[in-house]
């Protein structure tokens, strides 16, 4: 079981995006919390800390780049690895996910199996990224 | 000499240039056209500087010298360049020239002043390559924005129809697996994706026939209107918590226009509601009839607009709320349709509550009854 006991919030405005994202997840038995806005993740993250945000970058109101700038700014969650979850994949906006703090990109479409890979090798390194740790999944974009 | 008569009444020429676009564009023109916005320095340098062209022209002619079209085009060229970039048109940029050349024979002819044949066709040349010059820049511009915005439009639908088919492969992967009901929430999410890239697609195919004005214009009950969009509608909303109230619209009410057009410009208007209205809330849709308009209604409860001019929302790429690029087609699409079907697309705020969106249209009779023959 991949993911059992990982702490996952997932943040998507698109209500059907969210429900999959968080039936995958779950379905690998991590623990899955989920919102549809940043507001709402904000309201979540002020009493519950998890291992891994997978957090859509095109929101109204707060963006992806704007919630996690957020997260950022508070010393208690600014540890915790963020996946920029977006159906945009141009090398520029790779650069803009990485500058703007999140640890990994993933381009939509991908599968069930590259999503939960990439969550536990997340979850499983220490709490700051280092040099030299696992290989990431194949699937995805690191800095 | 023209030279001389040009030289000595160059304000002149300049002031009544500018007045002689008043007369023919209005207003609005003057503000829009170098020749009249005194204040905005960019649109005015273009006049003056064809009147030192044509000095320098009119001058080498006299002498027997060769004329050099190039530098005219040049400048001409950067003139039409700017022109498209302050939104004129190019028939505009075209008639700015013809007014120049209107004005300096008119007042040629009112002081008597003698032109003579070559000078006049030295005139002239330099008008054609001042014309050919700015008219080519133009297009250039023209074609350049108009693959700018294809490129646009198609990264965006790009970028949704990747959004849904992510839902859609995801859910796939669930129900292959055979660990969910063919039944259950995993279903009606491909449901929904099957649904939502429809409609994408739908309103891809709109914009591209408004683009081209492609449209099939029939007589169309508004009941039907409303009857094809509220049921995809219905599914989406469903999920969200989101109440869809569809109001029974009156049968004998018609507009006129493009059926596959007009259904997309709705259920934008629907999708964008649905987008915004906050959970629980109720997303209504409804229409009403006065003797000469249609009013297709879209209420949301989304809390108000944000501040700020309620038509950029119209704008292509404009959001409600959040000042982000990639996204937003829906409304400028609707604001075409609305356009391209005689009528117009309003936004009325609802302050604390939300907003309503009105597809304004031009009532139509209906048609006759076909009578059934034995």
């Amino acid at each position: 079981v991949p993911l059992d006991g990982t702490t996952v919030l997932i943040v998507d405005d698109d209500a059907d995006s969210v429900e999959i994202l968080g039936y995958v997840v779950s379905d690998a038995r991590a623990s899955v919390r989920t919102a549809t806005s940043g507001r709402e993740a904000l309201e979540i993250l002020a009493g519950w800390k998890p291992q891994v945000l997978l957090l859509d970058v095109d929101m109204p109101l707060m963006d992806g780049y704007q919630l996690l700038g957020a997260i950022r700014s508070n010393p208690e969650l600014c540890d915790i690895p963020a996946v920029a979850i977006t159906g945009r994949s141009c090398p520029s906006d790779k650069q803009q996910a990485f500058e703007a703090g999140f640890s990994v990109h993933i381009a939509k479409p991908f599968e069930a199996e590259a999503l939960i890979d990439l969550v536990e090798w997340l979850a499983s390194r220490p709490a700051r990224r280092t040099r030299g740790g696992p290989l990431p999944p194949s699937s995805v974009s690191l800095p | 000499m023209l030279r001389d008569f040009v030289n000595a009444n160059r304000n002149q020429i300049l002031a009544q240039a500018r007045l002689r676009v008043i007369e023919r564009s209005g207003a609005h023109a003057v503000r829009q056209t170098i020749l009249g916005a005194a204040a905005d320095e960019d649109r005015t340098k273009g006049l003056p500087i064809f009147l030192d062209q044509l000095g320098e022209a009119l001058r080498r002619a006299r002498a027997h010298e060769k004329l050099d079209h190039t530098e005219i085009q040049e400048s001409a060229h950067q003139h039409g360049h700017d022109l498209f970039h302050h939104g004129l048109s190019v028939d505009q940029v075209v008639h700015d020239y013809g007014d120049l050349c209107q004005v300096i024979t008119n007042l040629a002819v009112e002081q008597k002043a003698s032109v003579d044949v070559v000078e006049f066709g030295t005139l002239n040349l330099c008008l054609d390559d001042a014309i050919a010059g700015a008219v080519l820049a133009y297009s250039k511009e023209h074609d350049r924005a108009v693959t700018t915005r294809g490129a646009e439009h198609l990264g965006v639908l790009a970028h949704e129809m990747r959004n849904v088919l992510n839902s859609a492969i995801l859910a796939f992967g669930s129900i292959k697996e055979g660990v969910v009901a063919i039944s259950g929430s995993t279903s009606a999410i491909l449901d929904r994706s099957h649904l939502r890239l429809q409609a994408l697609i739908d309103r891809s195919l709109a914009d591209v026939r408004l683009d081209v004005g492609l449209h099939d214009v029939a007589l169309i009950p508004v009941l039907e209107i409303l009857r094809d969009v509220a049921i995809g509608a219905a599914l989406v909303a469903q999920p969200r918590g989101i109440h869809l109230a569809v109001a029974n619209a009156d049968p004998t009410v018609f507009v006129e226009g493009d059926r596959q057009i007009l259904a997309a410009a709705v259920a934008n208007l629907l999708q964008n509601a649905m987008k915004f209205t906050r959970q629980g809330t109720t997303v209504k849709l409804g229409a009403t009839a006065t003797e000469t308009r249609v009013l297709i209604e879209v209420e949301d409860e989304c809390g108000g607009l944000p501040p700020g001019k309620a038509e950029d929302l119209f704008r292509p790429f404009e959001q409600r709320g959040a000042d982000r690029s990639g996204l937003g087609l829906g409304l400028a699409i609707c604001l075409k349709a609305a356009k391209a079907s005689a009528g117009e697309l309003h936004v009325r705020d609802l302050p604390a509550r939300g907003c309503v969106f009105t597809l304004d249209l031009p009532r139509k009779p209906a048609p006759p009854p076909v009578l059934a023959l034995p």
